[in-house]
């Protein structure tokens, strides 16, 4: 353990401190402009990272996450609209403290909450993730095919308008995922001539299409330009901080952190879940309930730690068993892959020289973005007036530069491209792009377990099958796929029941 | 378009996907065939289940304001589409630097053209000076070329 801290420590260097800074200012700012989420900052920044050593260029990519999850909250609470999804339930007492006049105050919860948050989310993917990827090496074939249907029970979760139309995207992403050389014979599948296509779809290009230039087009039609409230920006006061209020609501900050660390381990669960179920719990355990929803400083720091505790919780799954959380995780994902690592036991100990700088650098970013926040609130407030069209613009020409630097290719550029046109119809049809992304990052492991199994029962399906059903880890697996998928069409089922 | 035609369409074009791809995988040996053939069998009958389904649920009724707003939206939609295919198209040909000049101010327009004029180049010039300092002369990261800049 202290010979892996001691590896850590490289993310001390000056270059990565500065990477984690840059990242940190980067994140809140793309955080805070609505429409922009953390899933698109991360896709559209990944191009950033191509000129860095894999260590550094994780770090930075850690800072954009935690400080965009952060920089969500202050469009939540400054204009009602949350920056990020997982801001959503700020908007409760983040907005009506604004509206009472106490929106600097509403800025400094959010931000020594949120780091709270983060650090109990840091200090379990530090943890767990070395001990879950330890567990992950009693995996063979058919159970890394199993944890790869896990992952894609998540649509389950994901898909709140349609389970339908939410299989029917992971079926198209595990399909795309089938595009090029097989993995036993080399054959070419899907490629129509095209020798681009021989090494697969190229997952960067595809994400930013199916996220970035996705969200990009849902923008350009939205009837919107520049979502303010000037008033709010301009009475906005940012009170002097005292020391008491770090620790305002120690128990707050504790319980709802430890809630949004576990929710965000369970695949499926966001930032969203966590700040609604914390904010509950705190309300229900608050000595005055009758307060919150009606501009409740404890409303604020409940959401906060528990949405920024999901980010260090979303990675453990990805990071040690290749599935990933949530849609950034999904993004980091390929960001890792990008820098030639795979998820698992070897990423904790072939390459932890990256790993746990990466670890590190994420604990880390919990500081830079509580002295960042802490001191330029009032300036970060500001780029929620950011133009829409130039912003958009921009977005346009990051997505570009990310797909064709992955690997210096034009044709990558237009996957992108395809991706995104596709992505934006099948969303305005109610199809989860996320679903999608799953399927895709799925795929290859999904197939390449299934397969080896089938190849070490020379090929016969009921022998296969029969191994599924009776090696003890696979039962487990499969008793908990099944779990994944029921318990979400059960409290839904009773929600509506409820309703009835 | 009310959502019901939607997904009328999405469930036959991807359908017609799902099924050309199951055609197209009974051509494959063995191996390589089992995972597209069972994946896109199983897209092409939750598209027909789709379909089916449009025939039987109770929509909820669109309102009077995204019917107005119809066709600014698929103007919008289609310049912007057309604008990124075009610069995608050009970069290579032209060269990064002026297409990505000329994709801003024309973009940036098109979103919002209730600007002042002089601020579309200004801003335009302002991130290829960022893309250049970050991308090419820090990062080293490769950008496309073409006959000029």
């Amino acid at each position: 353990m202290l010979a892996n801290l001691m590896l850590g420590m490289e993310a001390f260097t000056p270059y990565n401190l500065l990477l984690l800074m840059g990242g940190t200012v980067l994140g809140i700012v793309f955080g805070a402009l609505p429409g922009v989420s953390s899933t698109m900052g991360v896709a559209v920044l990944i191009p950033l990272t191509y000129g860095m050593n894999p260590a550094s260029g994780l770090i930075l990519l850690a800072a954009i996450y935690c400080g965009s999850t952060y920089g969500g909250s202050i469009s939540a609470t400054l204009l009602n609209t949350p920056g990020t999804p997982a801001s959503a339930a700020t908007t409760l007492d983040g907005f009506p403290m604004t509206r009472n006049g106490r929106g600097g105050e509403a800025l400094t919860e959010a931000c020594i909450a949120s780091f709270w948050g983060g650090i109990v989310g840091a200090l379990a993917l530090m943890f767990m993730a070395p001990v879950i990827a330890n567990l992950s090496l009693a995996f063979g074939p058919h159970e890394n095919a199993l944890m790869a249907v896990f992952g894609l029970t998540i649509i389950v979760s994901l898909s709140n308008g349609s389970l339908l139309k939410g299989f029917i995207s992971g079926l198209l992403g595990l399909l795309i995922a089938t595009v090029g050389m097989d993995i036993t014979t080399a054959f070419p599948r899907f490629t129509f001539g095209i020798t681009a296509l021989f090494g697969g779809i190229a997952t960067i290009p595809a994400i930013v299409g199916l996220y970035s230039l996705t969200q990009l087009l849902s923008s350009v039609t939205e009837k919107t330009g520049v979502v303010t409230n000037e008033d709010n920006l301009k009475n906005l006061t940012i009170p002097k901080l005292k020391l008491k209020d770090l620790v305002r609501y120690p128990m707050v900050y504790l319980k709802c952190s430890i809630i949004g660390a576990f929710i965000g381990i369970v695949p499926g669960a966001g930032g969203n879940i966590a700040g609604y179920i914390a904010y509950n719990e705190t309300k229900r355990a608050s000595r005055t309930p009758e307060e919150f929803g009606k501009g409740c400083r404890e409303g604020v720091a409940a959401t906060e730690s528990a949405n920024n505790a999901v980010c260090g919780g979303s990675l453990i799954p990805m990071l040690t068993l290749g599935i990933p959380g949530n849609s950034v995780a999904a993004v980091l994902m390929g960001g890792l892959m990008i820098h030639g690592l795979n998820p698992g036991y070897s990423l904790f100990t072939r390459s932890a020289h990256i790993t746990y700088p990466f670890l590190m650098g994420f604990f880390l970013a919990q500081f830079a973005f509580l002295i960042l926040g802490l001191l330029g609130a009032k300036q970060f407030s500001k780029v929620v007036k950011t133009p829409k069209g130039f912003l958009l613009a921009g977005i346009g020409v990051l997505c570009v530069v990310g797909s064709f630097a992955a690997s210096n290719n034009i044709f990558d550029v237009y996957v992108m491209l395809a991706f995104g046109v596709a992505g934006y119809f099948l969303k305005i049809c109610g199809f989860d792009i996320s679903a999608i992304v799953l399927g895709l990052m799925l795929g290859p492991l999904a197939e390449a377990g299934f397969i080896q199994a089938y190849s070490l029962n020379h090929y016969n399906l009921g022998n296969t099958l029969t191994d599924f059903l009776t090696r003890p880890l696979c039962v487990i697996l499969i008793a908990v796929c099944i779990l994944s998928v029921a318990s979400p069409l059960i409290s839904s089922r009773k929600k509506a029941k409820a309703r009835a | 378009m009310s959502m019901r035609i939607k997904e009328r369409i999405s469930a036959l074009v991807l359908g017609a996907v799902f099924t050309f791809s199951f055609l197209y995988s009974l051509a494959f040996p063995d191996i390589p065939s089992i995972m597209p053939k069972y994946f896109s069998l199983g897209g092409a009958l939750l598209c027909a289940a789709l379909f089916i389904r449009t025939f039987f649920l109770q929509y909820g009724g669109e309102s009077a304001e995204a019917k107005g707003v119809e066709k600014r939206t698929i103007v919008l939609l289609a310049g912007a589409i057309a604008a990124l295919t075009v610069y995608i198209v050009l970069i290579t040909v032209v060269g990064y630097y002026v297409t990505t000049f000329a994709f801003i101010v024309v973009m940036a327009r098109m979103i919002d053209p209730n600007r002042k004029l002089w601020q579309y180049p200004v801003v335009s010039l302002g991130v290829l000076v960022l893309i250049y300092l970050i991308f090419s002369m820090f990062l080293s990261v490769p950008l496309p070329k073409g006959i000029l800049l």
